[in-house]
This record gives structure tokens, sequence and C-alpha cells, in this order.
């Protein structure tokens, strides 16, 4: 369990700062294993939706889910960086 | 003492898709009829039902017992947690067991596997306070709205009259919650009294909304807000038929309502309300811009703003938008007190908001604004300016979000050595604005 980004998750943190208008926060203040939604980043179900929007468009998978599913995905930037890999596998 | 149907609906019709299985109306009330007598205590019923028909059956058993429903502002564990607090006699009605929650709760799933048919539509007192609704979305205490049995009824059978689907079985698919006022007006009053099936689940991906509603025979509707139905427009999924679609919660742009009408072959209406009021006027975007107020309404000038006041409802609302009226009677929406927010249905006091950045050890000044509009579809998010010389964005933003909902959190967040007050102290909006864009030009 490494708090270190590794490649493919800093993109998808700049993913998550460009889509999500979080100018002020650096990809690298993003913890892989930090809680990414309704914790210190702030972030809620709106930004959830904008976010599988942008991962749509740039990694040309879908998200689907059900409610149980979705929060486990979206639990931090690894598990949701980890669930697009498997999309795209 | 008055009573009033808790439904009008052929025993016989379809009222719910659960699950894949269609429910008639004489199930619907006989599921009900079942959770209500399993429902423990006197207290109030705390609906934090996900599933759009357990929550209808939930209310459907509370209104039966003669019990009052509480509807949250959001299902944040801090927010159930005050509530129930605050009601220490009530009981919390769920689909699930809900892990952690240290109150009485009562699960609807036995409910939901009863089989047997009612023989007769139940009536509910008019006058039995059906529901409180809380409308903050911030932290601090939540305003509350009364609704009694009357005017839920009433404005579920003005609904229907005003933008219902019409007279053919339509089936009703929404993104939104049954808990937020547009949400039950809609998916949970109007199929009790329209011929309207209500879909239990909230699919909330594009592809999982798209998807559910092809699944769905025509004619079919989708409850939604400006921001879900711009994400479905720009998914790469292909759009699917869709009868009817009905915005509100915020402005729906006209070249959004356009596309969608093209792609769906279906009609936009637009719906505008409160919390307070529920839904009082219409319009559909693509062909005109003006607000139709609901011929139940009566719209009077109250100083510099409008109350609307109605038969159904226990009191005049003075409504937070400016409106600017016509002779006819149609209105156009003005904008609305700058201290007022409403930020993906979920209201705070940008007043309140600032005091409670200021309230943050390390904050000498600072203020939360709205910037100037991004002018798409997006959600508008409030922005912060803050001296904080001893403080990092990081421990600001820390500090900010165990404080406010997600929904206002300030983005950005600036830090600034000092804000451009006037000798009298006030911040006037301009220089505030001039310099929120100087900071954000610099800002690499």
């Amino acid at each position: 369990m490494s708090a270190e980004q590794t490649p493919s998750e800093r993109k998808l943190a700049e993913l998550i700062i460009e889509s999500l208008n979080l100018e002020d926060l650096e990809p690298e203040e993003i913890e892989p294993e930090k809680q990414l939604f309704g914790g210190e980043y702030g972030l809620d179900s709106i930004d959830a939706l904008e976010l599988a929007l942008a991962i749509s468009k740039t990694y040309g998978v879908q998200l689907k889910a059900d409610d149980e599913k979705n929060r486990h995905v979206f639990a931090n930037l690894r598990s949701l960086n980890d669930h697009i890999e498997s999309l795209r596998a | 003492m008055t009573h009033l149907p808790l439904l009008e609906r052929k025993l016989s019709d379809p009222i719910a898709s659960y699950k894949g299985e269609l429910f008639t109306t004489a199930r619907h009330i006989a599921q009900a009829q079942a959770l209500s007598r399993n429902l423990p205590g006197e207290g109030a019923v705390v609906n934090l039902c996900h599933d759009r028909y357990a929550f209808a059956l939930a209310l459907a058993a509370a209104l039966l017992a003669g019990r009052t429903t509480l509807l949250p502002a959001n299902r944040l564990p801090a927010t159930v947690d005050d509530l129930l607090r605050e009601h220490p006699d009530s009981v919390a009605v769920s689909e699930e067991t809900i892990d952690g929650l240290n109150h009485r709760q009562i699960d609807v799933q036995a409910a939901l596997s009863v089989s047997d048919e009612a023989t007769r539509i139940p009536s509910i007192p008019a006058d039995l306070l059906a529901a409180i609704v809380f409308t903050s979305g911030s932290t601090g205490p939540s305003s509350r709205v009364f609704k009694p049995w009357r005017t839920l009824h009433d404005s579920a059978v003005i609904n229907a009259r005003e933008y219902g689907p019409g007279p053919d079985l339509t089936h009703l698919v929404a993104t939104v919650p049954p808990q937020h006022m547009w949400g039950l007006e809609t998916t949970i009053l109007m199929p009790w009294f329209a011929p309207v099936v209500m879909v239990s689940c909230q699919p909330f991906f594009a592809a999982d909304v798209l998807e559910l509603i092809d699944e769905m025979p025509r004619p079919r509707a989708l409850v939604s807000t400006p921001v879900h139905l711009r994400n479905l427009t720009e998914s790469p999924e292909p759009l699917v038929a869709i009868d009817r679609i009905y915005s509100a919660t915020a402005p729906l742009s006209p070249n959004l309502a356009r596309r969608l009408e093209a792609d769906c072959q279906g009609r936009v209406t637009e719906v505008y309300g409160c919390s307070e009021a529920g839904c009082l006027a219409w319009r559909e975007p693509v062909r005109e811009q003006r607000w139709h107020l609901f011929k139940a309404f009566r719209l009077s000038q109250a100083g510099p703003r409008y109350r609307v006041e109605a038969e159904h409802l226990p009191e005049a609302v003075t409504l937070m938008d400016r409106l600017k009226v016509a002779a006819d009677g149609t209105f156009s929406l003005e904008g609305r007190d700058h201290d007022l927010v409403n930020i993906a249905g979920k209201r705070a006091s940008l007043a309140s908001l600032t005091q409670t950045l200021l309230d943050i050890d390390g904050v000498l000044d600072g203020i939360i604004f709205q910037p100037p509009e991004p002018g798409d579809e997006r959600v508008a998010r409030l922005a912060a300016l803050v001296v904080a010389p001893r403080l990092t964005r990081q421990e600001l933003r820390k500090a900010l979000a165990q404080r406010i909902d997600p929904a206002f959190m300030p983005r950005p967040l600036k830090l600034v050595e000092a804000l451009p007050r006037a000798e009298s102290g006030k911040l006037p909006r301009q220089s505030l604005v001039r310099l929120y864009e100087r900071v954000c030009e610099t800002a690499g």
C-alpha cells in the first residue's frame, strides 16, 4: 500500500483537477487512498457525474454501476483508477 | 374532519415497476398497510429509502398510521444523526439496514414481498402533518417546511393537470432523489394521482439512465435536472426516445432543451417551484422563455419581492427569486437576492457560509461568493478569497470541508493578502470580482 501515485494515477488526478475546476489543488495533493468524495477535497455526487463524463471522453470507457458498486469504485483515486484499467483491459 | 384519498388510481392499474415486476395499485396499498402495521412506537418516520418504490411504500405506510414523515436535506451521516437526535421517538425506515445508525430502524423488505391485494383505497385526514421537509444544505439549523396531507394531495392533482404526461399510461424514470420536493411531487405523488408508473431505481451515470429508459415501454418520461440532462447529451452513448422530459432546480438553456427535443423525439417541460410552495409554474423553453403560473396560484407583490398564495398552502410563500410579471400574468425570473444560493437543489446563505469561513482559526478576513457565471449548464460553484497568512491552502480546505456541505465548497479557494474593502468596511461587488479575476489569471 503506497501513498505514492503511480503514473496512471497521476494522469487521472490531472483529469480530476481539470474536469472539476479544482485549479487550486495540485495533482500530487490527491492521495491515492484518501477518500475522494465527501471528504476534505469537498467533492459531491455532481462531481462524480462530471468526472464520469470526462473519463468516458478521455479513456473511452463507460462507467456503469449500481449504487453499491458505485460507492466502492469512487472511494479513492486508486480504486477509481483500478476500475478504469479493468474496463480498458 | 375532512379526509382525502391516499391515491386516485384504479385498483387494477399498474402503479410501480419494481426490479422488473409491475405492481398494481391494489398490491401497493396492501404492502403499505403491512408496513404500516409494523411501524414501532408512535413517533415520526424518517424516510431514508434510496429506492424510489421503497420510499413510496414508507411514505404511504406513515400516512396510513397517521405519522409524520421527516425528509432530511441530504443523507450525509451527520445530517441524519442530527435529525434522529432531535426526534428520539422517531423510527428510521430504509430498504437496507444502515450500519452504525444508533437508532430504532425498520427495513421495508418484508413489506415488499407481500402479494395481497387491497380492495379499497384508504383515506387520510386532510389536516394530518404528512411531511416535514428540511431544506438546508449547509450545517447549522435547517429550515423546515410543513406539508399537511391536503397540501401534498392537492399539489399532486394540480401538477397532473398542469404538466402531467396525459391520459396514456406513462413509465416515469428519474435521476432525482424522492426526499427532495421536486422528486417527491413528480416521482411519488404524480403516480398516485395520474396514469403514471414509477420506475423504482435511481440510475446515476448516463449509461445507466439511458439503459433503464430504453427498457421501459413507451410512452415514457424522465424527471431530471439541467446538470443530469447536460451529462446525458454529452455522453458518447446515443440518446434514446423519451416522450416527456421534465427539468427543475435550475434554469435549463434553450439550446440544451432543443437538443433534447430533437434527439429524444419528445417534449421538454421546465417546472419552477420551491420547497415551501411546491411546483407552481411551467414553460417549454424551446418555444418560450416566459413562465406560466399554475391556475391554482395567485401572485402578489410584497415590497421588492413576490408572494404566492394558493388554497392548498398553509400560508403565503415569499419567493426567493426576483420576478418580472407581465400584464398577461406570465413572468420571467430575474435572478435572486445575492445572499441566497441554490446549488444542486441545496440552499444556503452566503453570509452564513462566510461566517463559517471566518470562524476557522487563522482566518483573518475572507468571503465566499458567487463568481460571474460560467454560462454553460455546469453547476455554478462558489468561490472564496481568504486572508489567512498562517494557513496553507490545504489546511484551509480541510478545515472548511469539515464544516460545510460539499455542494458549497468554494472552488477556487484563493489566498490573498487583503480584500478590497471600502472605507466603510463594505466589499463592493465590482472590486471583489476584479480581484477574483486577477487572482485566477495569475495563479498557475
